[in-house]
């Protein structure tokens, strides 16, 4: 420990609880991608089911994690403009998680099937948010350690992105071209927006993690 | 002993006073604890006043040939004075006080140097526009350093807490260097006190008045005049810092105040953005104009009350 986490070091305890959110908003983004390999591999089963729980528990252990943080930023941990930034930059980011869980709740509590030649479209939809949510959290860290290329990030969000509105506008009028009836037509065009605004979300996060770092430059 | 009683208690108002010049804004913003700048800020004083009061002591001591007894009702004129524009909520600044009640009693006793004063009035127009120059050129240069770390939230949060306590102990330190003069150099002069007894009474004095009092000045200070970021109050207080110091090294006693707010008129021309409340600086511009003017009407007052003797028929 050096001098200066001596003399700092409520700011280092905040340092190190937004790396543990992070870790376990990290956690829930790849319990969300096996409950949905699970959900394309075998429908919305019990190991499904299973999954969506071990997700929602990461997701609340995320929010707990993140009204700790809030209260120890009331503590005057930090600068005034870093407090806000960092209540912005958590609330920001904790939409994420409940997107995530949403879209397995809807798929569990709805019991949403799957037509077999939406699948691998879907699987395309669902990597291309992965990674647009990869880049974010590499974004995030970031804010907290040094030697990260953050614009590449930013790009790859920006890239991925798009992906996502190409894939899902393709899949949305496949769908309504098909015999489906009208109510799974509806049922999984909800599912696949709902899925493609993870990508959108994060586009919005790293911009307004960009603008706080851009905020603070002389 | 009671003639130490007014320039103790003319220490302690600077010390309310003008400690919220140089750590008002971390402390009403909450960047930085009161008792730790409180504690800080009195021990730099006391610092500054014992290293580098004197070239001060040996102006305001030249500036009068005052007796004791004149030196005696300066120094209360001076307090006075603090006293009520403080009540009033009128800015005041501690060097304006005590030259107004110097060349109040001068009126009486002709003791005040025409060239002494010549410089310290010129000084107190250097004093904004030390600040304001300082502030800009300071802002440009440092602002490259501060941008390498602008991305990493807590790095930079951390090492701009730690620059303000820095620029905080220095401030202090060049407070004490410069106003421990205004505070007991007449008292020089009158050869009560030996340069470094006064330093010793008029550093103590201004500390206590940082560690009981100056809370409140600095939550107003903080919180009602200035707009400013991290970066910005840094910068302002580091030029504050180095202007009084500058003039500290001169041997002019100049107001804190007036550095600050060209401190921060230079942070606002270069962000073209309104930094300053202008009604609160014109309610500072009341201060200037009106603290000297009391506290020469005090002195006189003081003096002529002093001089009354009945005359039987």
């Amino acid at each position: 420990m050096g001098l200066f986490d001596v003399f700092f070091k409520k700011q280092r305890q905040i340092e190190s609880k937004v790396l543990e959110y992070l870790e376990v908003w990290e956690e829930c983004l790849r319990l969300f991608q096996r409950a949905m390999d699970q959900f394309l591999d075998h429908g919305a089963d019990k190991d499904f089911d299973f999954l969506v729980e071990q997700t929602h528990k990461r997701e609340s252990h995320a929010d707990d994690l993140r009204r700790k943080i809030e209260f120890r930023m009331y503590e005057e941990a930090l600068l005034p403009e870093s407090r806000g930034d960092i209540l912005g930059f958590l609330e920001a980011l904790d939409t994420i998680p409940n997107r995530l869980e949403t879209i397995l709740f809807i798929i569990s509590l709805e019991k949403v099937t799957l037509v077999p030649e939406y699948v691998d479209d879907i699987g395309r939809l669902l990597k291309a948010s992965y990674e647009g949510a990869e880049a974010l959290l590499e974004i995030a860290r970031g804010v907290f350690k040094k030697d990260r290329d953050l614009r590449a990030q930013v790009l790859i969000i920006d890239e991925k992105e798009s992906a996502c509105d190409r894939i899902e506008r393709d899949l949305i009028r496949k769908i309504f071209a098909s015999d489906l009836d009208g109510f799974r037509k509806i049922s999984l065009r909800d599912l696949i927006l709902k899925i493609g605004d993870i990508t959108d979300m994060a586009e919005n996060i790293a911009d307004r993690i960009t603008i706080m770092s851009y905020k603070r430059k002389v | 002993m009671f003639q130490y009683i007014a320039p103790a208690y003319l220490g302690w108002s600077v010390g309310a006073n003008d400690a919220s010049n140089i750590f008002g804004t971390a402390v009403a913003t909450k960047m930085i604890r009161f008792s730790t700048a409180a504690g800080l800020g009195a021990l730099f004083v006391l610092v500054g006043a014992l290293a580098e009061g004197r070239a001060g002591m040996d102006t305001i001591s030249k500036l009068t040939s005052f007796d004791l007894e004149a030196a005696v009702l300066s120094s209360l004129a001076a307090a006075l004075t603090v006293t009520v524009l403080t009540v009033l909520k009128i800015p005041v600044s501690s060097s304006q006080a005590v030259l107004g009640a110097i060349l109040g009693v001068g009126l009486f006793t002709g003791g005040v140097s025409g060239a002494g004063l010549s410089k310290v009035l010129l000084c107190w127009v250097g004093t904004p526009v030390g600040g304001l120059l300082f502030a800009m050129v300071l802002y440009l240069l440092l602002g490259p350093i501060f941008n390498l770390l602008s991305h990493q939230l807590v790095a930079y949060d951390i090492v701009l807490r730690a620059a303000l306590v820095v620029v905080g102990c220095y401030g202090a330190y060049a407070l004490g260097a410069n106003n421990v003069a205004n505070v007991t150099g007449v008292f020089v002069g009158a050869d009560l006190l030996s340069p470094w007894a006064a330093s010793l009474l008029g550093g103590l004095s201004i500390g206590v008045g940082i560690m009981t009092y100056s809370r409140r000045v600095m939550m107003t200070v903080g919180t009602s005049i200035l707009r400013l970021n991290a970066y910005s109050a840094f910068i302002v207080v580091l030029s504050q810092a180095i202007t009084v110091h500058l003039y500290a090294k001169v041997g002019v006693p100049v107001s804190s105040s007036q550095a600050v707010i060209g401190a921060v008129l230079g942070v606002g021309i270069l962000k073209s953005v309104a930094t300053v409340r202008y009604r609160a600086l014109l309610h500072i511009l009341i201060g200037w104009v009106a603290t000297p003017l009391i506290a020469a009407l005090f002195s006189v007052v003081l003096y002529f009350i002093s001089h009354l003797r009945y005359v039987p028929n």
